[in-house]
């Protein structure tokens, strides 16, 4: 493969949540506010490229019969080491984040791309295809997470947008847009932009 | 045994030695970072709980450096501690007391211990305030899933509900996870005219009633719709922390 490819593919025509369709569970709970979902995604880049790349340098010694628990040992090693990190120097946010910082270990993207990606190819491309694909990822998780801010909250990045006197006339900012169904709705209209432009059919 | 099987056997041996390096390797590399970022991850949860405690009584201290935080928490507030029949006493501080989670129903212990003798349960931590006056009291019990941990903050009457935070619990986000909401915890502020006793002096504490519709009742608050469990824990272990602190609420009113 290109590796021109296995850089630009993630971000559109393969994108891990809106082709994909995974790591949906972490797109929905943490993209209330933006810096969130910026942390969450600076986490999950973090344990995606590191677990691709480590997973990637030991592909051959790997036994091939035990190579899933090989890799979920790896990949919850650098969860928690993630954790105790964002614990120890960002600790409020880390609190926001409760438990989908410790659920990136059942990320589908992190355990997928480590077995169908990192076991068959170099370090260097694999390093590349964690790096992409969590930045697929963070791209998808960012803009749910500025359209939810901004409608839900009237702020974006913690800077309120919208004047007092607006609130004043009678505007209300939107309650639906910080729950769950919030963000299906704007997923769901983000995938289907994205399906419009790619031309991508679900068989 | 044949050269097949004597492979296969290899194989298994193989694999097991890689797993056991790969979980050595990765529980050193961990013991180490959870040793090494212990001290800053205490010093945070120190600095959180103060954070919790200003809330309590409505003082926003979310955007204050760690400095400041402290300055804020020394001018609002004095830790105390009390005895079981509610007088103040000066020469035991607050942090002398040793907080220990019952795991079984999530209370926590007051442990004190003198040269001679260990009191549990005996002394308890009680924080006053100025600026509102009144005094905040920790509360810990079971919710649904984990062990909930806040503080409750009452007024200067010792009797009207100023507030009510949780700084550690496990909830399910959006259903009992709801009590660190706003709508949630601004029913126990002073203005909602929310009491602990009742014109009998009797200690009634807080319902947290899932029927709804309490605006009226100065004994209930609303529940969470779709948490039961974590409602009715929240007014259980509520009214059993109230409880300890009965002599000294009812005490020198």
């Amino acid at each position: 493969m290109l590796r021109n490819k296995i850089f630009t593919d993630p971000l559109m025509d393969n994108n891990p949540i809106t082709r994909q369709v995974l790591g949906i569970c972490s797109a929905l709970a943490v993209t209330v506010k933006v810096e969130l979902a910026i942390v969450m995604t600076l986490a999950l880049t973090f344990v995606l490229t590191m677990s691709n790349v480590i997973v990637s340098t030991f592909r051959k010694q790997i036994p091939h019969n035990v190579r899933i628990i090989i890799q979920l040992v790896i990949i919850s090693s650098l969860v928690a080491l993630a954790d105790l990190t964002l614990k120890g120097f960002m600790y409020s946010v880390s609190k926001e984040l409760s438990v989908f910082v410790a659920l990136i270990i059942t990320n589908c993207i992190v355990l997928g791309r480590a077995d169908t990606f990192a076991m068959n190819n170099n370090v260097k491309d694999s390093f590349i295809d964690g790096f992409a694909n969590s930045l697929g990822y963070g791209i998808i998780l960012v803009l749910v997470a500025i359209f939810r801010e901004f409608l839900g909250s009237g702020t974006i990045y913690g800077i309120s947008l919208f004047p007092e006197s607006f609130y004043k006339i009678g505007y209300i900012d939107n309650g639906l847009m910080l729950l769950a169904p919030g963000a299906f709705i704007i997923l769901g209209l983000i995938i289907w932009l994205q399906r419009t432009y790619t031309g991508f059919v679900e068989e | 045994m044949s050269n097949q099987e004597r492979r296969d056997m290899l194989d298994k041996i193989k694999s097991i030695q890689f797993v056991m390096i790969v979980s050595f390797c990765s529980s050193l590399i961990l013991a180490f970072v959870a040793m090494s970022l212990k001290p800053s991850i205490d010093k945070n949860i120190i600095l959180d709980k103060k954070k919790s405690i200003l809330k309590s009584i409505d003082i926003d201290a979310s955007n204050l450096s760690d400095s400041e935080l402290d300055d804020k928490y020394n001018s609002h507030i004095q830790e105390l501690v009390i005895n079981k029949s509610g007088d103040i006493i000066n020469d035991i501080n607050l942090s002398d007391i040793v907080w220990i989670e019952n795991k079984s129903n999530g209370s926590t212990n007051y442990m004190l211990e003198s040269d001679s003798d260990t009191y549990i349960n005996e002394f308890f931590p009680i924080y006053k305030t100025n600026n509102p006056n009144g005094y905040i009291i920790p509360i810990s019990g079971k919710g649904l899933w984990s062990t909930m941990k806040g503080y409750f903050a009452i007024g200067e009457d010792k009797n009207s509900t100023l507030g009510i935070v949780f700084y550690e619990h496990g909830e399910t986000p959006g259903l009992g996870a709801e009590v660190d909401k706003p709508w949630f915890q601004k029913q126990f502020k002073i203005d909602m005219g929310k009491k602990i006793f009742n014109s009998e002096n009797e200690l009634v504490s807080i319902y947290i009633n899932k029927k709804k519709q309490t605006s009226e009742k100065p004994h209930e608050v609303d529940g969470i719709t779709g948490a039961t469990v974590t409602s009715d824990g929240v007014t259980k272990f509520l009214k059993r922390d109230l409880e300890r602190y009965k002599n000294f609420l009812i005490g020198q009113r």
